[in-house]
């Protein structure tokens, strides 16, 4: 085990598709700095407000995107180049060679989150002069956004084990990804439309009064389908991400980290189980 | 060319990856107007079918990195390519041969969608609101952006002889080009709204506005194209230059 995990992260660190991820979070952040201080010079107002937005832990959902890009690609190449027939037939067991490419997926999955955090809040500090919350509330959200990435390595790794196809393995991966993204901002929107449209007065341009009566919100989910999406927005690792990036955590501030490591165990277990019995032929 | 355009409909019409997109598309035809037809009679309203219709040219893009980039890097992963040079075949015929397969893919793929919406659509949601010269008008710039995807997916997928790097550059591509639609077209759209533009930033985010084929489909997909005219001559643009491009270099590529 410990050497195929020095080799794996051998093989991370001269990887270039792992140091691209690296850059563009890099510049992303660098960007999202410039532009958030660029509007705050521009249209004036609280600086909290511009820093809260994006800053920080504000891309965590787009982590998911950029690690499965990394992992698709850094899995499918231990296939496409005969690395992973090598470990087998040194002796290495299946079980070892799983929990070592996850080793390595969570550590780049990681640092390319940490990349994000970090240039963004020391961008932050030096443009708007503070981080305008209290250090533990922003380490205790940090922790737990570290849980959440850690959640998409492990969802990420088992279809990328088990498709040998580098090119459908990788494909399959992001599309994945993008899929999950898109579920999470369908939810968000069901679950944020109010029941009912509250009744209001305006007086127009010539003084006329217009009133409108309270209305129901034909987009409003109810119901079953309710109960899912909450469901859902609980259990899903991108959902976690937008609820860290957009401040909406539950009440219970634990059921975040739990279903994050829920979900990591469940996709170990299956991914490890499947990755066994696989024909590598 | 016709030879190869041949073999190549005889492998479009084999491809898993064609046909999951095609019967993708269909079902979200026949979904929209479904779903629409059950909340018009929930809440008691009319719903037109104008709404959903155009909904397939934000998904049409996606679809086709992911189809572009497969089709054509399968051709050198199996050495078809190799093959086609063999026999004598020129690289622009091979190229246009391929740009013509992955454009006819997307207009029946997007045909997948049309055709079963208009006929759930229409006996259930009505007929539509808009000019039917108007929804031809919308229909040919949506084509003709569509072209715009397959023109720079062929691209991309010819010039990268790796199939997984090519289809994930594809794919890379489409989401760029998908994502930088909305949040850019979101952005002209507020700018453009602002009373304190200066005419010459103002002429710009219209250009912009126009010229980008993401800000195109956030405009076609809505039906609210001010500029139809404009749009189908700058996409026939870049359609045609990307396609150029993609022939020089293609000749000139050393091909091992």
């Amino acid at each position: 085990m410990n050497k195929l995990l020095r080799a794996n992260f051998t093989r991370l660190w001269k990887n270039k598709v792992f140091r691209g991820c690296i850059i563009f979070m890099f510049l992303d952040a660098v960007n999202t700095v410039i532009s958030q201080y660029m509007s705050f010079k521009k249209y004036g107002g609280e600086k909290e407000l511009y820093f809260y937005e994006n800053l920080a832990l504000g891309q965590t959902v787009a982590v998911s995107i950029i690690a499965a890009i990394f992992i698709g690609l850094f899995i499918g190449t231990e296939y496409s180049n005969g690395t992973m027939r090598n470990k087998l037939l040194i002796g290495h067991s299946r079980a070892a060679i799983y929990f070592s490419n996850l080793a390595v997926c969570v550590a780049a999955a990681i640092l390319i989150h940490v990349v994000y955090v970090a240039t963004t809040l020391i961008g932050g500090l030096i443009a708007f002069g503070s981080f305008f919350t209290q250090s533990d509330v922003l380490i205790k959200l940090f922790a737990v956004s570290l849980i959440v990435v850690t959640a998409f390595a492990a969802m990420l790794l088992p279809i990328s084990t088990l498709i040998p196809s580098k090119s459908a393995g990788v494909t399959t991966v992001i599309m994945f990804s993008f899929v999950l993204m898109m579920l999470t901002m369908i939810i968000n929107g069901g679950l944020n439309e109010p029941k009912v449209y509250e009744a209001y007065t305006i007086i127009d341009a010539s003084g006329e009064e217009i009133s409108e009566p309270e209305m129901e919100n034909p987009f409003y989910v109810g119901g079953i389908q309710r109960k899912i999406y909450e469901a859902l927005y609980d259990i899903v690792p991108t959902c976690h991400a937008a609820r860290i990036q957009l401040d909406d955590m539950p009440e219970n501030p634990a059921v975040i980290p739990l279903w994050s490591s829920a979900v990591i165990v469940v996709t170990t277990a299956v991914g490890a189980v499947f990755f066994r019995r696989k024909d590598l032929k | 060319m016709s030879k190869l355009l041949r073999a190549n409909f005889a492998r479009l019409l084999k491809s898993r990856l064609f046909w999951l997109g095609t019967f993708f598309m269909a079902a979200l035809g026949t979904y929209f107007p479904i779903q629409n037809y059950n909340i018009m009679q929930k809440e008691e309203r009319t719903i037109s079918p104008d709404g959903a219709f155009f909904m397939f040219a934000l998904i049409i893009p996606l679809i086709l990195s992911v189809f572009c980039g497969f089709f054509i890097g399968t051709e050198y992963s199996d050495g078809t390519m190799r093959n086609k040079f063999i026999v004598g075949g020129r690289r622009i015929t091979v190229y246009m041969a391929n740009f013509l397969i992955c454009t006819a893919a997307a207009f029946i793929i997007s045909a997948a969608y049309a055709v079963p919406y208009l006929i759930c659509g229409i006996p259930l949601l009505g007929t539509f609101n808009a000019d039917i010269s108007h929804i031809i008008v919308i229909m040919l710039c949506v084509l003709a952006v569509t072209e715009v995807f397959t023109a720079i997916f062929t691209l991309i997928a010819t010039l990268i002889p790796n199939k997984a790097n090519g289809a994930v550059s594809c794919i890379l591509m489409g989401l760029a080009l998908f994502i930088s639609g909305i949040y850019g077209g979101l952005y002209i759209r507020s700018s453009l709204a602002a009373d304190n533009l200066s005419e010459t930033k103002r002429e710009i985010c219209e250009f912009l506005y126009d010229f980008l084929p993401g800000c195109q489909l956030i405009q076609l997909c809505n039906m609210n194209a001010v500029h139809p005219l404009r749009m189908f001559l700058y996409s026939v643009f870049i359609a045609s230059a990307a396609t150029v491009i993609g022939i020089l270099t293609f000749r000139k590529k050393d091909l091992k």
